[in-house]
């Protein structure tokens, strides 16, 4: 093994140019070369598999499993939706193929459209979930639009039926509906029951804040607590630019005028901030692109940030704010950490 | 070596762990998609193929069984399912001969998988070269330059690039020799047994 201590920087050039800088062609030519400078088979083998191993390292680094991840984790979940599974196990299951075939013909004897109406309007759930991404805008039977935030999980009927229209959400979502003065939409949403006509608003009732929170944007509102214990009703009439909030700890309604202009922006991606303090400012980050972000020093919390930001991407902000604070984002395990520069 | 935390990883992917099923993904989905990119030649389509196949994977679980290692299934999983979307995307007759060479072939996944510890020690390796002379290196190997290129590239002279990529080559066998040798005695024991086996 000592041997090529003694091996010259000149050497060293050399070999590195026949396994680093060859043309095609001339590998014979190369091989000899690394003979001659390499004479023990053993080192060779040895300095020729690690050059291997140092260029698959390359080779490697230009596949990164993070984002990967992400679009497979998604994928895997929306295979493994209830609706999917159950659909699937009914289509194999040779007893509902049977049924649908009787299904079917009793269709034709009858023919009768009426029939059809009921039967594609029964009260089975139709069920979306948005996992890791935010779903934008999708339409629900009955023409209401509805953009869910990740996490967010919402149940309606296949088609309204009766005199009301309801559906259940878990998570938080943005809700436009169709006006329809005859069939009020009705939102369960925790212990909450939220009833309009025709309006925009925001629901937040994420399980884990233990609190629902509805915004709205235009219209008017009423929301219901549904658990409540006293006989009166416990309800809350909200219009434009209010805020409701049922809290579970108290189990109280409140209403308040919102304060926060980025309520939306987990669907908008559009940021505004006016002197607002940078432990207010990452709040809002952490919750519309979905991350950790963490302040090194306390004393950062009281810094003012006045900017607008329009669907930009993170980086980008996280670089406004480096700039303009003169301080230093490191990323550390998917976690944003914020610190004075040294 | 990690076969048995590997058989354990898979088990618990089986019974439908989501977090040991991620693990394995992330350990082995840099290499699969280098392997892949041997067949299709196309770094985007190898990710795609290989995502594709996990996601099978997982919705296959409860029937899958594992005769070698799991590293050995994945790989072999890797190539058909290359084979299948080559003749899914009417490539195939531009790779049918080394696809056909390959199927009869064994796979080492050690062509394409490295193992934690020792990309932890590259990295620390190429980091520690000096700033320039670490330049250099990574355009010769990270972007593939040939040294004129590197040398028109920073406007040095080809000699300067030959001098810095004779001494980094120096100093990462100096580094990554004991590692190597360490490998290449598992390796021989390996094939030791293999061919025991076999006989």
């Amino acid at each position: 093994m000592k041997a090529n201590q003694n091996i010259e920087n000149q050497d060293w050039e050399l070999l590195a140019k026949t396994i680093y800088d060859q043309n095609p062609g001339t590998s014979a030519e190369n091989q000899s070369v690394t003979e001659t400078l390499l004479p023990d088979e053993k080192e060779r083998k040895q300095l020729l598999e690690i050059t291997r191993q140092v260029d698959t390292y390359f080779d490697l680094k230009k596949y990164t499993a993070d984002r990967a991840w992400e679009k497979v984790e998604s994928r895997i979940h929306q295979h493994s939706s209830l609706k999917q599974t159950i659909f699937r196990k009914l289509i194999t299951n040779p007893l509902f193929r049977v049924a649908a075939a009787i299904l079917f013909a009793a269709l034709l004897l009858v023919s009768g459209y009426e029939m059809y109406n009921n039967y594609s309007g029964s009260s089975a759930l139709l069920e979306i979930s948005a996992a890791k991404q935010v779903i934008n805008k999708f339409a629900l039977p009955d023409g209401t639009l509805v953009s869910l935030n990740s996490d967010t999980k919402i149940s309606y009927p296949k088609k309204f039926k009766g005199k009301t229209r309801e559906v259940d959400i878990i998570g938080e979502a943005f809700f436009e509906v169709k006006p329809d003065k005859n069939k009020p939409f009705i939102i369960h949403a925790g212990s909450a029951q939220i009833k309009v006509l025709g309006t925009s608003f925001n629901v937040n009732a994420y399980p884990a804040t233990k609190s629902v929170e509805v915004i709205v944007e235009t219209g008017k509102v009423l929301v219901l607590n549904k658990t409540t214990e006293s006989t009166s009703p416990d309800e809350l009439i909200l219009t434009p630019g209010d805020k409701g909030t049922l809290a579970y700890s108290s189990n109280s309604l409140l209403k308040s005028t919102n304060a926060d202009p980025n309520f939306l922006a987990w669907k908008t991606r559009n940021l505004i901030f006016k002197a607002t303090s940078l432990a207010e400012v990452i709040v809002s980050l952490e919750k519309v692109y979905k991350v950790n972000i963490r302040l090194a020093d306390p004393r950062l919390n009281e810094l003012l940030l006045t900017a607008q930001f329009n669907d930009y991407p993170l980086d980008f902000i996280m670089k406004v704010i480096e700039t303009t604070f003169k301080i230093e984002t490191q990323k550390v395990d998917g976690q944003y950490i914020l610190k004075a520069r040294s | 070596m990690d076969l048995t935390e590997d058989n354990e990883l898979f088990l618990k992917l089986k019974a439908g762990d989501e977090r040991a099923f991620q693990t394995l993904f992330r350990k082995y989905y840099p290499a699969m998609c280098h392997f892949a990119h041997q067949f299709l030649n196309d770094s985007e389509l190898a990710e795609e193929t290989i995502q594709d196949l996990f996601v099978k994977i997982w919705e296959k679980r409860e029937n899958l069984n594992i005769q070698t290692s799991v590293k050995h299934y994945f790989f072999r999983s890797v190539r058909n399912h290359c084979l299948n979307q080559i003749q899914h995307e009417k490539i195939k007759k531009q790779y049918s001969d080394r696809m056909l060479e390959s199927t009869h072939q064994e796979i080492n996944p050690d062509q394409f998988y490295i193992e934690v510890d020792l990309v932890e020690r590259i990295e620390r390796s190429i980091d520690s070269l000096p700033p320039k002379r670490q330049e250099i290196f990574r355009l010769s190997r990270e972007q593939g330059m040939k040294y004129k290129e590197i040398a028109e590239t920073l406007n040095i002279s080809v000699k300067t690039v030959e001098a810095q990529m004779g001494l980094a080559l120096k100093y990462l066998r100096e580094e990554l020799k004991d590692f190597s040798d360490h490998l290449m005695t598992l390796l021989l024991i390996f094939k030791k047994s293999v061919t025991r086996n076999k006989g």
